[in-house]
């Protein structure tokens, strides 16, 4: 009987023990001398243990160093948050202003301790309320200047540069042309239809470059239903019915996407200018040989892509014991040589634009660059005017399916009639906004339609928010 | 002191032994399993701390969920598809194997059992260029043979992927169904068939006659081990499809992490929701089967 109480005991302390190690494990990692940094940015990695190991030789504290792709680090602090293990530093894997709000709110973040006037004069100048400010504390310092993610890749050696398409009905007859001139081995585009935020991304900045955006922003309405719209996917669907488009685009992520336009399997990719460093990084420098324009509009003339004022990029967590620390390092990101280190390995563009003459980078960066300077804007956005209106994105569910989807499910064989599936899109997108304005309301807090409305917004300039 | 047959320090070993089990079954899969229930009463968005009581509106939101649905019926067509082609093809493989005729039997044991230990993460990305429209193997054989016009995509069609990630998930798991049926097959003893031999039955009399009556309890614990596998498919749709395209291959594991994790707001509550709707038909799938299997020994 002795024995067998013994052992239900210890029994019972084996498995006590086996829980009891994640706790200790997580106090033991707060009261440590080591800092630890979640990260997403794989091109930045060897800049940043660099700058991690004269952090350590400064002050004698370890940097734990975890790199992650984009839609793992989402999975990662979601769950790090909710069981209290978030990382001292962390990159967000998006750059969505109202969640990025959201999280403010729910008490994600920390204020870096750092006053502006520490800051050099243009980064102090380009800090935004609702953006790296909240309540006129600095949370995240921009370390990228403002970028879209539809720049207009090509290979040299299928269209020349004298060639290149501007409008809708070029880009179709170059694409043609490709296509013919290759006997069919070459497509004109490759797109990575199963990365739907991107490809959504991309959607909405055309609709930019055509001076339709999809929030009208004179009445507050939505539009992805516009004419232009609609063009956009008649364009793709003709593409896609004449066999221009390469036939995997249905089931491509984005890194499956690149390797085949890289590979030479089609003359034209949609990509952002990180393009540029993961091309050259990865790739036979001989199939590395591209070049980069604007996006495609449905006429040629001046456009305009908005973006909120530009984000944060690195936040310290509200559980971290190393504020100061985190804050140190994010502050030397924004420092000269680090600007020109990541210059040099052309992902994000650098705050600092001045660092592009110092750095040693490809002509296609520096065009990708001057194209963003040249034709990218501040829209206006509701929840920089009313913060509550973050509280409306958060409660709005997604409505499916997305531009995206409607777009691939022509490419699949599911939908034939697009025009009335983007209707259809607009229709549910303006009910749900209304559902959760409504919702939103009955908590207490002053929001409506009109604050999507901004009558003083003129296409063509940046709005100052 | 007796308890149900068994002296008191018997009933005492027996719960020692399985105390450790339990606790960690409690632990690891009751009290997930009961908090996803709780969840799902709450609208909570992924980036809040905890949510705000919802009662059961996720459940009713769901039911208005076309996606949903389609989840649903994606994950169910793919159990009647995949179901019978593993039971099949494996019994076949495993007839064949068994039998003494058959040279090499361990090299064609370890051939058809290496992709079950190979993840499906890695099967999904080279299978994507297996059945690439332009350049695989697959499209090019089958359009030199002209069972396919050139450049279709059989995992980028809304009406062939669910059937192509099918095929895939068979051959994938077949090894696993194939194991548990040459176990079963060295279960019969062979006096029953020189028997069978010396009586004069042919080889599908032999099948018939004693090898089907004799598997029939192996079958029905193989049929259920293939339906439960087939309706947690996961990793190798992901990256086989990630559910597209336009929903085709979004079965429901599928729909709830897209929903908890990849959705623009993350949605816990209604993707718990989700999740408990699945196990209640995964519950109910359970009982059916077990009541079929029990009247069936009862008759």
């Amino acid at each position: 009987m002795k024995k067998v109480l013994i052992c239900i005991l210890c029994s019972m302390m084996l498995v006590g023990t086996a829980f009891a190690g994640g706790s200790s494990e997580a106090a033991s990692a707060a009261d440590s001398n080591t800092l630890t940094w979640w990260e997403h940015f794989e091109t930045l990695t060897a800049m940043n243990e660099k700058l991690f190991e004269e952090f350590t030789a400064e002050t004698g504290m370890e940097v734990e160093y975890t790199l992650s792709s984009p839609d793992k680090m989402i999975e990662s602090l979601l769950v790090g948050f909710r069981s209290n293990q978030l990382p001292d530093v962390f990159s967000l894997p998006f750059d969505d202003a109202s969640s990025v709000l959201t999280m403010f709110n729910e008490g994600w973040f920390q204020p870096l301790g750092i006053d502006a006037s520490e800051l050099p004069a243009d980064v102090a100048a380009s800090l935004c309320e609702g953006r790296t400010l909240y309540n006129g504390e600095i949370y995240s310092l921009p370390i990228f200047s403002k970028n879209h993610t539809t720049l207009l890749f090509y290979h040299p050696s299928m269209v020349a540069e004298d060639e290149l398409p501007t409008t809708y009905q070029e880009f179709y007859e170059s694409c043609k042309k490709v296509y013919e001139e290759s006997n069919g081995e070459v497509y004109g585009l490759i797109m990575p239809m199963a990365f739907t935020s991107r490809v959504n991304a991309n959607i909405n900045e055309l609709m930019d470059a055509a001076g339709s955006p999809v929030l009208d922003y004179a009445t507050g309405e939505y539009q992805y239903n516009s004419d232009d719209m609609k063009a956009l996917f008649a364009l793709m669907a003709k593409l896609w019915d004449e066999g221009l488009i390469h036939p995997s685009s249905v089931n491509f992520n984005m890194k499956q996407a690149r390797e085949r336009w890289a590979a030479g399997e089609a003359a034209y990719m949609i990509d952002g200018i990180w393009n540029v460093g993961i091309t050259k990084m990865n790739f036979d420098p001989e199939l590395a040989d591209f070049g980069v324009t604007d996006p495609i509009r449905p006429e040629e003339g001046d456009y305009m892509i908005y973006d909120p004022p530009q984000g944060g990029t690195y936040y310290v967590a509200a559980s971290s014991n190393h504020v100061s620390e985190g804050a140190s390092l994010i502050k030397e990101m924004i420092e000269e040589d680090y600007q020109i280190g990541l210059a040099n390995v052309m992902d994000q563009p650098p705050a600092d634009l001045s660092v592009l003459a110092k750095a040693d980078v490809d002509p296609s960066y520096i065009k990708g660059c001057e194209i963003f300077s040249a034709t990218m804007g501040y829209e206006p956005y509701p929840a920089l005017r009313n913060p509550d209106t973050s509280r409306v994105m958060s409660a709005m569910r997604t409505v499916t399916p997305t531009p995206c989807d409607i777009l691939n499910g022509y490419f699949a064989g599911a939908i034939k009639d697009l025009d009335a599936a983007l209707d259809d899109y607009n229709q549910k997108m303006t009910e749900e906004r209304n559902l959760a304005i409504e919702k939103v309301q009955a908590e207490g807090y002053d929001v409506s339609v009109d604050d999507w409305k901004f009558d003083d917004f003129v296409y063509g300039e940046s709005y100052a928010n | 002191m007796i308890i149900g047959g068994k002296k008191h320090h018997e009933v005492l070993w027996i719960a020692l032994f399985l105390l450790p089990n339990t606790l960690l079954y409690t632990i690891y899969t009751i009290a997930p399993a009961v908090m996803t229930a709780i969840y799902s009463l709450f609208d909570w968005n992924g980036f809040q701390a905890s949510g705000t009581f919802y009662g059961i509106r996720n459940y009713i939101e769901l039911f208005h969920d076309n996606v949903f649905f389609q989840s649903l019926k994606a994950t169910f067509l793919f159990m009647l598809v995949v179901v019978p082609l593993r039971f099949l093809i494996s019994l076949g493989f495993g007839l064949l194997l068994n039998s003494s005729a058959c040279k090499f039997r361990s090299f064609f044991r370890t051939l058809l059992f290496l992709p079950v230990v190979t993840t499906g993460a890695i099967i999904g990305t080279i299978m994507i260029m297996i059945f690439d429209p332009s350049h695989g193997p697959v499209n090019i054989v089958l359009g030199k043979l002209g069972v396919l016009e050139s450049g279709t995509n059989l995992l980028g069609s809304f009406d062939t992927a669910l059937y192509t990630s099918g095929v895939i998930w068979t051959w994938k798991w077949m090894g696993m169904s194939l194991i548990y049926w040459i176990a079963s097959l060295q279960s019969i003893p062979s006096e029953l068939y020189e028997a069978a031999k010396i009586d004069g039955a042919s080889v599908f009399q032999q099948f018939f006659m004693v090898t089907a009556p004799l598997l029939k309890q192996f079958a029905a614990i193989i049929f259920v081990l293939t339906v439960s596998d087939s309706l947690r498919v996961f990793d190798l749709m992901l990256t086989l499809t990630n559910g597209g395209p336009f929903y085709s291959t979004e079965t429901i594991e599928l729909f709830i992490y897209h929903m908890a994790f990849t959705d623009r707001v993350p949605r816990l509550g209604y993707a718990s929701a989700a999740a408990t709707i699945f196990a209640l038909i995964f519950c109910v799938i359970a009982i059916f089967q077990s009541l079929i299997k029990r009247s069936r020994e009862e008759a």
